[in-house]
């Protein structure tokens, strides 16, 4: 667990790790609760942890600063930010992705009519046998 | 456990295993399959969950490594520059392969004929085109009649969907007069067999949830156990035993769920456990006789590993592409570079194979297979804004080169959790290889600017994709030469006769293509040579 503070300073981190768009339609990590995917990962993880809160006293909410000190530990941090931010299924639609489960709907996908793929074809099809006789 | 003896024990339930199994129901031997991995049912597979792109870096990664189940077996990769990747569970690595489907070309068989370089195979198209043809119908392959790039045959099914990713790219092959056809997939373009066809999901790594995926967990097993033959599920195979007096091998010793270890005896043993496994088993196969591992009087098991080595170019376009929409593995697939040219720097060639985008997470990751996430910071919402939903890509699939100093032996410490020393991989690329990636990556960046991409995306430097050892060959390949190969033209060992080898690691040359329909044409192909020497098998 963390302390409010280092809640705050975290909160602030994401925010700088994966930033909100220009008119903010898009949240960033911080605003959109990403912390606590990655508080769920120190629970799993004491090292990760201890890591992270150190880097928390030595940075605050300063990514740039957080990176220079402790890159591996960063480099961890920015990967669960990545996961935690894009696994939501309220994130995947601001990237044209369903929501939902992808399994049983999927994506409804056309086929392409036969007469357009004889004609983006033909010119393969023109050019003649393309492979050696053995 | 009843351990009574078989005529045929397959060891691994994988592409080759289940093929050679259905290969020989007819005979009505009794047919055993040690499987080391569970039984996953459909319903379990990640896709159906709201979290589903986490499984990919978790329970379901490719990496074994990464995954760390029980059933996995480690692999020491700290003297490669490729990571071999797999799945172990009923259907092996066709529970999380991408059902890219292309044959092999005439000229792959013949590289020596042809170009001087690597072996001939004992085989050739001709001879493997029938079973190419059957396992197409028993996988539900879909794709395009009459490409140029091969000798005629029909797909079973019509293409799957090449959507505005495959138009846009197809027009610049075009425009450039170059090779391009819309990929053979082992996907459902429509529903078949009691499967349903693709619903466009773009998680087929995940296991496929919708069975439209030919993984041999939807395809072959459910009739080889409708049919009788036994599957032992959670049963690693700790070794291959040997009468010493005979040179036969007599059966196998297996570590089973109970915990405890058992043998099993059979008439005949077929090793189906894929180019890094199966050396691994003959290797920790040593007796008397076999000072040096089983099968291995020639020196070669385990030598000539050969992978696939991959880089990509992307292009960013002007419209979305919608590259999540769809099977992950290609849409279409360009040979314009696949054969040797005295003009180039390099012998053999490679594909281009159009990728699709992969989810957000993924591509924010670094991609598939790849662990180089994407920067942080206004950099990222740069990226993920106005360049990952326009993205098309090409990926650069090279031809191989069999070397001796490529290699899989047995790890001195590391074991699986079964005390069985693990794997080790030594593997570094080729110059020739290196000289075709360099070509095929500027190919790449003219083909997708010659698409109308309006940015180009590359790595710009000579290092390959780090998990994109999904094609493991080589390592016991097939030949007339005892002194120079491990089995004979149709997978029977040199030197015990009643050993038989199914997989990957029997190729002699990799092509440019993913291998998995080779491997199962070439599984099928040795069990007709089964049925059709029965009379003097082991002679």
């Amino acid at each position: 667990m963390l302390t409010d503070s280092e809640r705050k300073s975290l909160d602030g981190l994401l925010d700088q790790i994966i930033p909100p768009n220009a008119d903010n339609s898009i949240p960033g990590a911080g605003q959109l609760g990403t912390a606590d995917f990655v508080i769920d990962k120190t629970a799993k993880d004491p090292e990760f942890a201890a890591a992270l809160r150190k880097g928390l006293r030595l940075a605050g909410d300063d990514a740039g600063k957080f990176e220079a000190a402790l890159p591996e530990i960063f480099a961890a941090l920015q990967r669960y930010t990545y996961m935690g931010y894009y696994s939501r299924s309220d994130t995947r639609p601001l990237f044209g992705v369903s929501a939902r489960p992808i399994h049983p709907s999927g994506y409804d996908v056309a086929a392409e009519p036969e007469d357009l793929m004889k004609k983006l074809t033909a010119p393969v099809v023109a050019r003649g046998r393309c492979y050696r006789e053995t | 456990m009843n351990n009574e003896p078989v005529d045929v024990l397959i060891i691994g339930a994988g592409a080759s295993g289940a093929a050679i199994a259905w290969s020989l129901l007819e005979t009505r031997m009794r047919i055993l399959c040690l499987e080391q991995g569970p039984h996953l049912h459909d319903r379990n597979f990640p896709s159906r969950r709201d979290d589903y792109e986490l499984a990919r870096y978790g329970e379901f990664s490719c990496d074994p490594n990464v995954r760390n189940l029980k059933q996995d077996y480690p692999i020491n990769v700290e003297d490669s520059v490729i990571a071999p990747v797999n799945f172990n569970a009923v259907g092996g690595s066709t529970i999380n392969f991408l059902g890219h489907w292309p044959r092999m070309r005439p000229s792959d068989f013949r590289a020596k004929t042809l170009d001087g370089v690597a072996e001939d195979w004992p085989v050739d198209y001709a001879m493997l085109e029938p079973f190419y043809n059957m396992n197409d119908r028993n996988a539900g392959v879909s794709g395009l009649a009459g490409n140029p790039a091969y000798p005629y045959y029909e797909p079973p099914n019509p293409p799957i969907p090449i959507g505005k990713l495959g138009q846009t790219l197809a027009k610049g092959f075009n425009q450039l007069g170059w090779h391009w056809w819309p990929s053979d997939v082992a996907i459902l373009s429509r529903d078949a067999d009691s499967r349903q066809k693709c619903v466009n999901a773009g998680t087929c790594d995940l296991g496929c949830a919708a069975g439209a995926k030919g993984g041999v967990n939807f395809t072959y097993w459910p009739t080889l156990e409708g049919a009788g033959v036994e599957l032992r599920t959670e049963c690693r195979v700790r070794e291959i035993l040997i009468n010493q007096e005979t040179g036969f091998a007599t059966g196998v010793l297996y570590h089973g769920p109970d915990g405890q270890v058992h043998e099993q005896k059979a008439e005949m043993v077929i090793v189906a456990c894929n180019g890094v496994g199966t050396p691994r088993l003959l290797l920790n196969s040593k007796s008397n006789l076999f000072a040096e591992g089983l099968a291995n009087r020639s020196g070669m098991v385990g030598k000539n590993l050969m992978f696939h080595p991959l880089t990509g170019v992307s292009g960013v376009f002007d419209e979305p592409m919608k590259g999540h929409e769809g099977p992950m593995a290609c849409s279409i697939l360009s040979q314009e570079f696949y054969e040797t040219d005295p003009d180039r720097d390099f012998v053999r060639g490679y594909g281009l194979h159009s990728g699709r985008s992969t989810t957000p997470m993924t591509y924010a990751l670094g991609g598939y297979g790849i662990d180089s996430p994407i920067p942080w910071g206004a950099e990222h919402r740069e990226i993920m804004d106005e360049v990952y939903p326009y993205l098309a890509g090409l990926t650069v699939v090279t031809e191989d080169l069999p070397e001796e100093s490529n290699r899989v032996t047995l790890d001195p410490d590391l074991t699986d959790s079964d005390g069985i020393p693990a794997p080790k991989v030594t593997y570094r690329v080729g110059e020739n290889t290196k000289r075709m990636l360099r070509h095929g990556e500027a190919r790449a960046r003219e083909l997708l600017e010659a698409a109308g991409a309006k940015r180009i995306l590359s790595k710009n430097d000579d290092k390959v994709w780090w998990r994109a050892g999904w094609h493991q060959m080589g390592t016991c390949r097939m030949g007339d030469d005892p002194e120079r190969s491990v089995v004979n033209g149709w997978g029977r060992s040199h030197d015990v006769k009643n050993l038989f080898i199914v997989d990957g690691s029997i190729f002699v040359t990799s092509g440019a293509v993913n291998p998995t329909s080779t491997i199962q044409a070439l599984a099928l192909y040795i069990g007709d040579s089964i049925k059709n020497n029965i009379a003097n098998l082991f002679d």
